[in-house]
């Protein structure tokens, strides 16, 4: 049977829960599988919220009493498996069928063994703590030890999933609290029950816990005892601390209810058998449950239980005796051992008169119990407590806080804290994301109040306050680590990157230049005193990680690369990235460095790709900032502002970016877009000289050059040192006929940076304009000296030459600039015009 | 030294990373891992490299080879990080790292030392994505094969057991179009109405749990099993 693409429709429908309720229309008959699909387009169509079933009804495909019947087969169908209550469907080769029962410690399963074609039961483990786990194993262990035709034998321990499981021999009968046998059968199934005890007795395994509800008797009357959840080896520690008690309170012996596991022994068994007996033969526990817990407790002390005669009159006096000897007050005073009281049932069962004899009195008793007297009002205490908080019956449940050490409570929030931190470092909605981070800060907190002598919770809580932006904070979680361990390595690589990250985020990018038809970065800026403190902090904590231990060498290759491009050494900082990032390409942050310094050197294609990877793995604003630059200086504006606008989703308020868009809608001469985004960058960020300097190249594109003017004075205003804003106001004043003054401010820009050619250029022009042809030349010698091939600048050079009326000299600029033009500069046709003439 | 954190059993232990990158590689368990993951993913991967990459069948083919070659090994699996969160992501990374490094190699070597990784099931009569992006036709191959193996699987499973009826009453009356009704897929096979419906029940509860399988195995965590199983579903839902 072959799927097809026609079958994944019905397919999906049925395994999902959306449309389940069509599906099952359709096999129920209601529905043709043609009406289902129009009707499933429509109800996509309306995309109104409501559900299928109303929709259909709406429509009079189906009937109310129809949809009632589809949803109750719905919620049959679709009760999704709980594991920890529910069916697991498979559990390795074994396949699940039906719930047995729950024992003390898990749910029992049916299940079909695959591989060996046979029957077997499945115990799953409750969801606990590690010593719950422990006692789960331990019962496991226990049976598994054991071999006796009478108890139910382990085959195998599973772990699967997360989970423990026992795979057990299947008995398919009925526990024996549900069945009423004659006197003697009881008899008989008791002896072999006792002789199992005595098996297990043998193997020094206690089984504590005996009562109806553990033996399971098959149809041709064979009893077996299972459940070994409360099993112990003599001589390994018992799991419970003194003053817990351990076992089902109805068949609790004395010892037990006062939790004197000092004193539990292989007669504590016994006893277990006595009560086992009994409700064998009367159908109800020795003592009854429906009191409270302490009087159950108190009866156990105190009272002997009614004779089984006189609760069933079938029953023979000697059975009475036999019981009474079992569940003895004192364990001195029992049968020694299960094999002796086996034997006293096959006496009987032969009609002989059992060895046992009343020997048990209240006295005895409560003089027992007035030794015991301050335990019992503990037990009694502790039982109150316990039965009230929790509301159980069972005493299997022990106070597990008190086993819980402090370094489980460390192990229990540190990995709960890496588990949060996972599920938010994964979740792809922002406020998912930071709830899930928040939690395992939380959990951090507890596991460095805990055991604040680790350096690794406080590693953690660092990186987690990284991720919710609180950088100083993690900064000092960091710092904390360090200081307990001072060769902790990834501490300070956290700490370092934190430190360098900053000092290259703080490093401005070199001012693009146009140069000819290319774009070129400027020389980077000096160090302020500000950054030099980030970069010098960095440099020591990579000094000391380069000591450290537990840091792969690959992480070195981030904090060297991350320095070197902060400092301007590109090629040295992207190789070190590179290294880097051949064994991290999971990291979307060193991608992005790696992205910037590419795109700093001029390798645009190089750096368009480490941003997709980076923003594939992890969409933030500035890559996509990022981005849109790099395809901005590749010509591709309406790309750049499709990124910027992404950037901006993310990110609304980012002056920066509104101003890089800006600057794209310009190029696509969109400059009422790129205005609105001018004016919107300045009203976010009023002191912003970019905003303002790229407004007024609008304005004075649109031939506004009275409100460039004031933008671009504004630019300067705000930063004396802006020597872009200062070429750009010289320029409109050039325009504006104010030579004069133009070249007052090219001189300011030039005493900022000197030697700056496109300065010394547009000098030139205003020269010329003033029809200072020698002037010009001095100029446009000083451009050419640092931008050689600029067409343009050779180009008014031949001009200048010209009007000095030197035509060869010009015609030797002319040939220049031609050589050196790209086929695209404009005035390229008439440069070949006037070579010709 | 400082305290190393014990590992979390779930998922990481589980997951695909740790499988194939053990060291026990004669382990048979890891050899049954490794074949699994090239019948959940060779169709993907084989049919993003033509797309994305617009590369030749034998070409695509080639390189799908060299991909799992590679995941067989250590180093190339170490990569994988919580952070990549789904195997699938982490798969389109590499691919791209594969493909740039094909492209920078002038002849066509024979790789792998010559082995050769061939998938049980080559392609056949399955269905081809258009009009999506190489990424979308991606996840709903990969969806199809989690679907077509989960389907075999429980097939297998009940022929085992000696039900083929459950599985036939499930293909009856839940996968095939038009699907066949209780009352005239109990005719069919036999059975009674409310067997075909207990079969279907039953088989719907394994095959969830077997497609539930496949799916956190290639997710990160068990919380995102759920979700991740309804996204591939979605894919198909509304399909006529």
């Amino acid at each position: 049977m072959q799927l097809k693409r026609e079958h994944l429709g019905n397919l999906c429908r049925v395994l999902g829960r959306r449309f389940l309720l069509g599906h099952l229309a359709v096999v129920n008959g209601y529905l043709t599988a043609d009406q289902l699909r129009d009707s499933l387009n429509d109800h996509r169509a309306a995309g109104s919220g409501i559900p299928l079933g109303e929709f259909l009804v709406k429509r009079q495909l189906l009937t109310p009493d129809q949809l009632r019947r589809l949803l109750e087969q719905q919620q049959q169908l679709d009760c999704a498996p709980n594991p920890a209550t529910e069916a697991p469907v498979k559990i390795g080769r074994y396949a699940v069928y039906e719930r047995l029962g729950e024992g003390g410690r898990g749910i029992v399963w049916k299940a079909w063994d695959e591989e060996l074609q046979r029957w077997v039961a499945v115990k799953v483990s409750r969801q606990g703590s590690a010593s719950w786990r422990e006692r789960f194993l331990r019962e496991a262990r226990a049976a598994a030890k054991l071999r006796h035709p009478n108890l139910i034998e382990v085959y195998e321990i599973l772990h699967h999933e997360g989970r423990d499981y026992i795979v057990m021999k299947f008995v398919d009968g009925r526990p024996l609290h549900e069945l009423r046998l004659e006197p003697r059968v009881a008899a008989a199934l008791l002896a072999d029950i006792c002789d199992a005890v005595q098996s297990m007795h043998d193997h020094g395994i206690l089984h504590r816990d005996i009562k109806p509800h553990n033996i399971i008797v098959d149809g041709e009357g064979r009893g077996y005892l299972g459940d070994f959840g409360l099993a112990r080896e003599l001589g390994t520690a018992p799991l419970t601390l003194d003053g817990t008690m351990v076992g089902t309170p109805q068949y609790m012996s004395p010892e037990q209810a006062t939790a004197r596991n000092d004193q539990i022994s292989f007669r504590t068994d016994v006893y277990g058998l006595g009560g086992t007996l009994y409700h064998a033969l009367t159908n109800s526990p020795p003592f009854q449950g429906n009191r409270d817990i302490p009087s159950l407790i108190t009866d156990i002390l105190n009272e002997v239980p009614p004779p089984a005669s006189q609760v069933n009159s079938s029953v023979p006096a000697e059975l009475d005796l036999i019981i009474r000897r079992a569940m003895e007050k004192h364990p001195r005073d029992r049968y020694p051992s299960a094999a002796a009281m086996a034997e006293d049932l096959r006496r009987f069962l032969r009609g002989e008169a059992p060895l046992a004899h009343p020997i048990s009195g209240v006295r005895r008793t409560v003089r027992w119990v007035q030794r015991n007297r301050r335990l019992t009002v503990a037990a009694i205490a502790a039982a109150v407590s316990l039965a009230t908080a929790a509301g159980v019956v069972t005493f299997t449940v022990v106070r597990q806080a008190r086993e819980t050490t402090v370094e489980d409570a460390y192990r229990t929030a540190f990995q709960s804290g890496i588990d949060a931190w996972r599920k938010g470092v994964i979740s792809v909605d922002p406020p998912g994301r930071e709830r899930w981070i928040q939690e395992s800060v939380r959990h951090f907190d507890r596991a460095t109040a805990t055991r604040p002598e680790r350096p690794d919770p406080w590693l953690w809580r660092g990186r987690c306050l990284r991720l919710l932006g609180r950088l100083d904070d993690a900064e000092q979680s960091w710092t904390h680590s360090i200081r307990i361990d001072r060769r902790f390595g990834p501490a300070l690589f956290e700490r370092a990157k934190y430190y360098l990250d900053t000092y290259v985020q703080l490093r401005p990018a070199p001012t693009m230049h146009v140069s000819g038809d290319r774009l070129r970065p400027g020389r980077p800026d000096p160090e302020t005193p500000e950054q030099r403190v980030w970069r010098e902090k960095g440099e020591r904590d990579l000094a000391q990680a380069r000591e450290a231990e537990g840091l792969e060498p690959s992480a070195l290759r981030y904090l060297e690369g991350a320095l070197a491009i902060g400092q301007g050494r590109l090629p040295e900082g992207i190789e070190a990235l590179r290294q880097y990032a051949a064994e991290n390409d999971w990291d979307p942050a060193a991608l992005a460095l790696l992205a910037g310094a590419a795109y700093l050197s001029g390798e645009y294609v190089q750096a368009e790709t480490y941003f997709i990877q980076s923003l594939h793995l992890e969409p933030k604003a500035h890559r996509f900032r990022g981005r849109g630059d790099t395809r901005y200086c590749l010509g591709r504006y309406a790309d750049a502002i499709v990124d910027y606008t992404e950037a901006l989703a993310l990110d609304p308020r980012n002056a920066a970016t509104l101003c890089n868009r800006a600057m794209a809608y310009q190029a696509l001469r969109e400059y009422d877009l790129s205005l609105h985004d001018y004016s919107r960058a300045i009203e976010f960020q009023p002191d912003f000289a970019r905003a303002y300097n790229g407004r007024g190249l609008v304005r004075s594109e649109q031939l506004d050059y009275a409100g460039a003017r004031a933008d671009f004075e504004q630019a300067t205003e705000i930063n004396h040192l802006y020597v872009d804003a200062y070429n750009n106001l010289g320029n409109v004043l050039v325009m504006e006929q104010q030579v004069d003054e133009a070249i007052q401010v090219y001189d300011i820009a030039l005493g900022i940076d000197a030697g700056n050619p496109e300065i010394h250029a547009n000098r030139g022009l205003a020269q010329m304009a003033k029809n200072e042809p020698r002037a010009a030349l001095v100029d446009f010698e000083a451009s050419l000296k640092t931008d050689p091939d600029n067409a343009e600048v050779l180009y008014q050079c031949a001009m200048a030459w010209k009007s000095l009326e030197n035509p060869a000299t010009a015609r030797e600029y002319l040939k220049r600039a031609l050589a050196t033009s790209s086929p695209r500069w404009p005035r390229r046709a008439k440069v070949e015009r006037l070579l010709e003439e | 030294m400082a305290q190393t954190p014990a590992r979390t059993p779930f998922p990481s232990d589980t997951a695909w990373s740790t499988v194939l990158g053990a060291r026990d590689r004669a382990s048979p368990e890891w050899r049954t891992r490794l074949d699994q993951l090239i019948q959940l993913y060779w169709r993907p991967v084989c049919g993003y490299l033509k797309r994305r990459w617009g590369l030749a069948d034998d070409d695509a083919a080639d390189l799908t080879q060299e991909l799992f070659l590679k995941c067989c090994d250590e180093r190339f699996m170490s990569g994988a990080c919580p952070e990549n969160g789904r195997f699938r992501t982490f798969l389109k990374v590499k691919l791209r790292g594969l493909v740039i490094d094909e492209l920078r190699r002038s002849s066509a070597l024979k790789r792998g030392g010559g082995a050769r990784i061939v998938p049980l099931h080559p392609d056949g009569d399955e269905p081809k994505w258009t009009g999506m992006s190489p990424e979308d036709a991606f996840d709903r191959d990969w969806a199809w094969c989690v679907l077509h193996e989960s389907l075999r699987e429980l097939e297998t499973t009940c022929a085992a057991q000696g039900r083929s009826e459950v599985f036939k009453a499930f293909w009856h009356c839940a996968v095939m179009e038009p699907p066949t009704s209780y009352h005239e897929c109990a005719k069919l096979l036999k059975l009674k109405e409310t067997d075909v419906s207990n079969y279907v029940f039953r088989a719907r509860a394994l095959l969830r749990e077997i497609v539930r399988r496949h799916v956190r195995e290639s997710v990160l965590t068990e919380a995102d099993v759920e979700p991740e199983l309804t996204s591939i579903l979605q894919l198909f839902e509304l399909c006529s």
